[in-house]
């Protein structure tokens, strides 16, 4: 039964861990790794439940076998902040009533973290555009591109300071 | 269609995973029984999760230098295989020398999975609705295909051998394409899905149309993709349309045709109620500014 280790550095760390090859990067975040905030929606790269950064873009970690994640860099929202010290992204969807049921939110929040990265002033229309692979069903997505605008202008001011 | 209700994990364990880090070590490793070559995954790991893989080590393709990038080269634009969609939208290169296959990236799935896929998947893969199809064809595109015995190129089109069946044999692997840019007064790439983003396309076209100096239609490539077995340029219709000139008359002849072109392959199928006018619809929808352009 083959069996690899998977070097990785998560969230800064340099961790590594055993895998099936063929295992999905998302198992291997979820079960081994413990990251518990990627999440299986559908499966099958329509949902963007399970999105993570890895090397600097945001990916469906359901699509992406283990092994590549072996020596790759990668994000997860454990990563991203605490509750006494939130990321920027993460108080904004609280201040704009962008969670609901909260399955969908760390999806979210890392392909918004590759854009703002990426792109740190969007238009309402690319932030719309970039998260057109993240689907939420309760919450609706005015909420959401609302907390990502705002997030933006928070993280710009906070690098302006 | 996976059975939610009867849905079981396929066991993944007997599947292995090597990564070579050349194109030499990838093809020797290729030529094994049950090899599979993964570089994006985002078709295969579909596959696997429902059961479908029957191989026993995915060849990781992905992280092999040469496999990667995009250049120029003497006024041809060569693509490595493993370059992503997202990529190609990034790149200046791309924008503006193969309009068309930035318009076709453009509307490529969603960011994930652009940031994933890659060229070479989406060609090797051969599902007919595979978006950069119509553009490769349509810019000539020609594929560097690598095994234990050498390197040959092929036109594009002839390693689409059927509904999601690529031409290529155990043992092979592609590793880059080549395209030609041709300057047009029309380049455009459209397609027409169930939604705006993460649509697969139901039905797509590439056209590429020039006029000579007297107004006369001197170019003319259609590229009809999704709606048939294999994506694929329409013969009958650019037969049509060359030596014209660019009226309202000839297109609806035209596009007319196309139709009746693609019936001809596919046969009357339950879809054709809705396929027959929507190509007809797109060919016209594409030609709009070309047709106000050239009448002036």
């Amino acid at each position: 039964m083959p069996t690899i280790t998977i070097k990785l550095t998560l969230n800064g760390e340099q961790r590594e861990g055993n895998a099936q090859p063929a295992q999905t990067a998302l198992s291997f975040l979820r079960d081994v790794m413990g990251q518990k905030s990627v999440k299986e929606g559908c499966g099958i790269g329509e949902c963007g439940a399970c999105t993570v950064i890895v090397n600097g873009k945001a990916v469906n970690t359901c699509l992406m076998p283990a092994g590549q994640l072996d020596g790759a860099t990668v994000i997860t929202t454990e990563g991203l902040g605490t509750e006494e010290n939130p990321h920027p992204l993460q108080s904004a969807f609280v201040k704009h009533n962008a969670i609901q049921c909260g399955y969908c939110s760390p999806g979210f929040m890392m392909n918004a973290k590759a854009l703002l990265d990426e792109k740190p002033d969007p238009t309402r229309e690319e932030v719309s555009k970039a998260l057109a692979g993240n689907i939420c069903r309760c919450t609706g997505y005015q909420q959401i591109v609302d907390a990502v605008m705002d997030a933006a202008e928070t993280i710009r001011e906070g690098a302006g300071s | 269609m996976i059975d939610v209700m009867n849905y079981h994990q396929p066991d993944r364990s007997a599947i292995d995973y090597v990564r070579p880090a050349t194109v030499d070590e990838a093809v020797a490793m290729l030529a094994k029984e049950g090899t599979a070559i993964v570089a994006g995954g985002t078709d295969l790991m579909i596959d696997i999760r429902a059961g479908w893989f029957k191989g026993n080590c995915l060849v990781d393709v992905k992280h092999i230098p040469e496999m990667h990038g995009i250049r120029e080269e003497n006024g041809a634009i060569a693509i490595g295989a493993t370059t992503s969609i997202e990529e190609l939208r990034q790149s200046p290169l791309v924008r503006e020398k193969l309009p068309a296959l930035y318009k076709a990236t453009e509307k490529f799935a969603s960011l994930q999975v652009r940031n994933t896929v890659t060229i070479g998947g989406n060609v090797g893969h051969a599902a007919p609705c595979g978006d950069t199809h119509p553009p490769l064809i349509l810019y000539d595109g020609e594929v560097e295909i690598a095994s234990a015995s050498g390197r040959r190129v092929v036109p594009l089109r002839e390693t689409l051998a059927g509904p999601s069946k690529s031409a290529l044999k155990q043992g092979e692997l592609m590793t880059r394409f080549t395209l030609r840019p041709r300057k047009a007064a029309l380049e455009d790439f459209q397609k027409i899905g169930r939604r705006k983003d993460l649509a697969i396309s139901r039905v797509s076209l590439a056209m590429l149309l020039d006029v000579d100096a007297s107004g006369v239609m001197d170019e003319v490539r259609v590229v009809l993709g999704a709606c048939m077995p294999t994506t694929g340029r329409m013969p009958e219709t650019e037969a049509i349309l060359k030596g014209n000139k660019p009226t309202w008359k000839v297109f609806r002849e035209a596009a007319a045709h196309m139709a009746a072109e693609m019936i001809a392959i596919t046969g009357r199928r339950k879809s054709i109620y809705y396929k027959e006018p929507a190509i007809q619809g797109l060919m016209l929808r594409m030609c709009i500014p070309f047709v106000k352009g050239a009448s002036k």
